[in-house]
C-alpha cells in the first residue's frame, strides 16, 4: 500500500511539487503536467493528489479498463492509451485528484498521480519543504511509525501518571 | 457516566494479549495486524505503550474521511468504520494524533476500535491492569492522585506502607 | 471442503465478482455462464466504436489469460435458464445442470421497446450488445439514414457519435427537453444548442406514433407531429429492463432482483448485482434499478466478498451520470430537479463556459449538474454522499 500524508495546512503554495511532478512524468514518458495540482481554496491551500484508495471508487467507474487498482504495487494506475476521456473518474474522485487535458482538439484524457513508477520515492513529497506532503512505503510501516511518534510524546517523553514509580 | 478506556502504560507487561483478543473479537482469527489496539514497545526505556483510539470529540479522523465512513452507525451506540463507505484513502491513518488507525491488510479499508460496542474485550484480558474502562469520574480522580503523588507533594500509600 | 460458485452473466459486475471470490477463496472452483461468445466488453464505449474512434478489440476489458490466472471455467455462449434455489442448482440451456454452493445472477439489462416498437420491421433495434454497435456503425458507413429514439445519456451519446461518424442524426426526445430523467432544463438548453451547432438535430416534445415499413424494411416514422421521418433504421434508446426472467418466482423480484445491502436476493445462496438489482437510492431512500457502471462494478464485488464468506455491504446507490458531448463536458449526480418547495433551493454559478448548480434539501446538498466545467465532480458527490454542510466551500471560485 502506497500511503500520501497530504497536510494543507503546512502548504504554503511554493508549487515546487508540480514543478518536479512535471519533470519526473516528463523522464517518464508521460507529458509535461503536473500529477498534483495546488490551488488557494477557502482557507488557505488546497492540495489535489492521489491518494491511491485501497477500494479506488476512480477504478470501479472506469469504463474503459484503463484505471486500474494494482495491488502488488499497492497503486492505482491509469493506462492513458486506453482512456476515452469520458469523466468517469472525474466525478468519482472524493480529492479531486483525476485531471482532464486536451490532448488533442476535442479529445481528453486523464491524468492522475503514477506513484512516481519508482516506488516509495514520491518526488514532490521529497521535494515539499514544509511537510505538507509525506510519502511512506507501506501504510502499515507509515502507521507503525506514526503510532511510535504519537506514543513516545504521549506516554514516554513526559511520564505521568504511574511513571511516578520510576522516580 | 461516560466511560472511558483508561491507558497505564508503566502497568503494561508487553503481554499483547489485548492484541491477540482483538483481533479475535474482530477479524475471528488471532493475528496481532489486524488489531484495533496495538503495543509499541520502547525495549531501552522499558516501556510498553499500548495504542488504542482516544474518542476525541471532534475525531480528526473522522474529520478528513471523504466518504463519511468514520462515524456512527445507527442503533449502535459506539463510533465503527463503516466499511462499505471506506474507500481505503489512509487519510484517517494520518490524521490521528494517536495513531491508532491503521489499514485492515486484506480488505484495504480502515481499523479503529469501536470499544466492542460498550463492552471491550481487551480490558478483560488485561490481567496487570494497564487497560481499565471506567467512569470518566474515577479516571480522572485517579489521575489526579497520580499526580500528585508524581509531583511529590505526597508519598503514596503503598511506599508508606513499606 | 471446496466451495462451487456460479456466476451468470460476463459483464462488469460478473468479473469483478469474479475477482473478489479469488481474494478470499483460492481453492473454490469458479463457473461463469456467458452468453455472449465475446469476452467480456465496455458496453459504454460502444458509441465510440460506433464514432469510429476505437476499434472492437479496444472494447474488451481482459484477456482470455484472466480465465486462467483466476481458475474460472468460462462457458461462452451458454445461456442459464432458470436459478433453482430449492435444488441448489443452475438449469442451462444446453441441457446441462451446474450445481453451486454460491450464485451470482449479473445478468444485466436489455433496452425497453415502447409497444410502436415492440414487433418492428427490420430496422429497429436497440443498442445494448456489440452486434447492436456493428450493424449501427454498417448503416452509418453506408450512409443510412439513422433516426434515435430517447433524449437520455444513451441516446445523446450515440447521436454524438453518428454526427462523429460523419452522419446528421435526428434525435427523438418525447419530453420536452434532453436528459429529462438526469438533468434540468437549463442544462438540457446548454446541450441542446452545443449539438444543434455540431449538426445534431434534436425534436423534443415528439412521440413515434407508428412505423412505415416498405419491403426492405423500416423507411420513416410518422411522428405524433403530424410529421413523416424518412428513415431506414431507429435506436431505441428509451431505457433499459432488468433481465430478471431466470429467476422470477422463485426470488423476490419487483422492477429488478430485490436485493439487501449484501446482494443478497431472498433465497439464501442466491446473490444478484450490476443492472439486474434494484436498490436503495441513497438520498431518496426509494428502490429502483440501478442501472450504471460504477454500481455494477461495487455490487460485483461485494456480492463476491459475500458468496466467499466475508461481510461488505454496499453503501446504496447515487444515481449519476458523466456524459462528453461533442467536447463538453457533463456531469449530474443525485437530485436534479428541484420541486417547488421552500425547503429545496438551488445555488448556481453561471459563466461563459459554465454552468454549475448545487442542489439543497434544508441545507443539506443533494444533488449537481455540472456543464462546460465538471472540475472537482468528486469532491461535490462526496460532499452528498456524506451529507453535511460543507458543501460552500465548493461553489468558491477556483484561482487556477
Ligand atoms: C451504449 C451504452 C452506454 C452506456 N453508458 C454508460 C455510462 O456512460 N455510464 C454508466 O455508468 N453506465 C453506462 N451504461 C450502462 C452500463 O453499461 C451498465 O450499467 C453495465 O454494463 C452493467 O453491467 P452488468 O454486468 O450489470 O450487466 P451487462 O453489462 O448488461 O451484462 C450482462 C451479461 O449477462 C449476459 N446474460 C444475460 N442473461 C443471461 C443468461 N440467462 N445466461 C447467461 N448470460 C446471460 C448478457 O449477455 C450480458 O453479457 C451504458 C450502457 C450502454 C448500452
Amino acid at each position: 500500500m502506497l500511503s500520501i500524508a497530504v497536510d494543507e495546512t503546512r502548504c504554503n503554495g511554493c508549487r515546487r511539487c508540480e514543478a518536479v511532478c512535471q519533470v519526473v512524468s516528463l523522464a517518464n514518458g508521460g507529458l509535461a503536467l503536473p500529477r498534483i495540482r495546488i490551488h488557494r481554496g477557502e482557507g488557505g491551500w488546497r492540495v489535489r493528489i492521489c491518494r491511491h484508495c485501497e477500494q479506488a471508487p476512480c477504478a470501479d467507474a472506469c469504463v474503459s479498463g484503463a484505471m486500474r487498482a494494482d495491488p502488488a504495487r499497492g497503486v492505482v494506475e491509469l493506462d492513458a492509451s486506453r482512456c476515452v476521456g469520458c469523466y468517469s473518474c472525474v466525478m468519482e474522485c472524493p480529492f479531486g485528484a483525476v485531471f482532464m487535458v486536451e490532448i488533442e482538439a476535442g479529445g481528453c484524457r486523464a491524468v492522475k498521480c503514477d506513484g512516481c513508477r519508482e516506488r516509495g520515492d514520491l518526488w514532490c513529497a521529497r521535494y515539499c519543504p514544509t511537510g505538507a506532503l509525506r510519502a511512506g512505503e507501506t501504510s502499515g510501516a507509515v502507521a507503525t511509525q506514526i503510532r511510535r511518534e504519537r506514543a513516545w510524546r504521549l506516554h514516554g517523553a513526559q511520564p505521568y501518571g504511574g511513571g511516578a514509580r520510576w522516580r | 457516566m461516560q466511560k472511558v478506556l483508561v491507558i497505564d502504560a508503566d502497568r503494561c507487561t508487553g503481554c499483547r494479549q489485548c492484541e491477540l483478543v482483538c483481533s479475535y473479537e474482530h477479524e475471528g482469527v488471532y493475528a496481532p495486524t489486524l488489531s484495533r489496539i496495538r503495543l509499541v514497545k520502547f525495549e531501552d526505556r522499558c516501556l510498553n505503550v499500548p495504542v488504542v483510539c482516544g474518542f476525541c470529540d471532534k475525531p480528526p479522523c473522522e474529520d478528513v474521511c471523504p466518504t463519511g465512513a468514520m462515524g456512527q452507525r445507527a442503533g449502535q451506540p459506539y463510533a465503527v468504520v463503516r466499511e462499505e463507505n471506506c474507500i481505503g484513502c489512509k487519510e484517517c491513518v494520518h490524521a490521528c494524533p494517536l495513531g491508532a488507525v491503521a489499514m485492515h491488510p486484506r480488505k484495504g479499508v480502515a481499523m479503529r476500535c469501536d470499544l466492542c460496542q460498550g463492552d471491550p474485550a481487551c480490558v478483560k484480558v488485561c490481567a496487570p491492569g494497564a487497560l481499565r474502562y471506567e467512569p470518566l469520574d474515577a479516571a480522572v480522580r485517579q489521575k489526579r492522585r497520580a499526580r500528585v503523588v508524581a509531583l511529590g507533594v505526597l508519598r503514596s500509600p503503598e511506599e508508606e506502607e513499606c | 471442503m471446496k466451495k462451487e460458485y456460479v456466476v451468470i452473466g460476463n459483464s462488469v459486475a460478473g468479473l469483478s465478482a469474479v475477482r473478489a471470490i479469488r481474494a478470499i477463496d483460492r481453492e473454490g472452483s469458479i463457473t461463469v455462464v456467458s452468453e455472449e461468445r465475446h469476452l467480456p466488453y465496455s458496453r459504454v464505449l460502444l458509441t465510440h466504436y460506433v464514432a469510429g474512434k476505437l476499434r472492437t478489440d479496444d472494447l474488451f476489458l481482459i484477456q482470455e489469460a484472466f480465465y486462467q490466472k483466476m481458475r474460472v471455467r468460462l462457458l461462452r455462449g451458454v445461456r442459464a435458464v432458470r436459478v433453482v434455489p430449492g435444488e441448489r442448482g443452475v438449469e442451462l440451456d444446453d441441457g446441462r445442470w451446474l450445481r453451486y454452493d454460491a450464485v451470482l445472477v449479473a445478468t444485466g439489462a436489455r433496452p425497453y421497446f415502447p409497444a410502436v416498437f415492440a414487433r418492428g420491421p427490420e430496422g429497429v433495434l436497440g443498442l445494448r450488445t456489440l452486434e447492436d454497435a456493428v450493424r449501427i456503425r454498417e448503416a452509418a458507413l453506408s450512409g443510412s439514414q439513422i433516426a434515435i429514439v430517447g433524449g437520455g445519456p444513451v441516446g445523446i451519446k450515440l447521436a454524438c457519435a453518428l454526427q462523429e461518424a460523419g452522419l446528421s442524426p435526428t434525435l427523438l426526445v418525447s419530453s420536452p427537453h434532453i436528459l429529462s430523467q438526469v438533468a434540468d432544463q437549463e442544462a438540457a438548453a446548454i446541450i441542446e444548442r452545443h449539438l444543434a451547432r455540431a449538426g445534431v438535430r434534436v425534436r423534443c416534445g415528439v412521440n413515434v406514433e407508428e412505423l412505415v415499413a416498405g419491403r426492405r424494411g423500416l423507411q420513416a416514422l410518422m411522428l405524433s407531429d403530424g410529421s413523416v421521418l424518412a428513415c431506414d433504421m431507429v435506436v431505441v434508446c428509451k431505457g433499459v429492463r432488468p433481465q430478471v426472467e431466470l429467476v422470477a418466482g422463485r426470488v423476490r423480484v419487483r422492477r429488478g432482483v430485490v436485493v439487501d445491502a449484501g446482494m443478497r436476493t431472498s433465497a439464501p445462496g442466491v446473490f444478484a448485482a450490476g443492472d439486474v438489482v434494484e436498490v436503495r437510492d441513497l438520498i431518496t431512500g426509494e428502490e429502483r434499478p440501478s442501472a450504471i457502471w460504477p454500481h455494477a462494478a461495487a455490487q460485483g464485488r461485494v456480492a463476491g466478498t459475500n458468496m466467499a464468506g466475508g461481510r461488505v455491504a454496499f453503501p446504496g446507490a447515487l444515481q449519476r451520470n458523466a456524459l462528453e458531448v461533442l467536447g463538453l463536458p457533463v456531469v449530474a449526480m443525485g437530485v436534479t430537479r428541484v420541486p417547488a418547495d421552500p425547503a429545496w433551493e438551488c445555488v448556481i454559478t453561471r459563466s461563459k463556459v459554465a454552468y454549475r448548480k448545487l442542489v439543497l434539501k434544508r441545507g443539506r446538498l443533494v444533488g449537481a449538474v455540472l456543464v462546460g466545467d465538471v472540475e472537482g465532480a468528486g469532491i461535490i458527490q462526496a460532499a452528498i454522499r456524506r451529507g453535511d454542510a460543507g458543501w460552500r466551500q465548493l461553489v468558491t471560485p477556483r484561482a487556477s
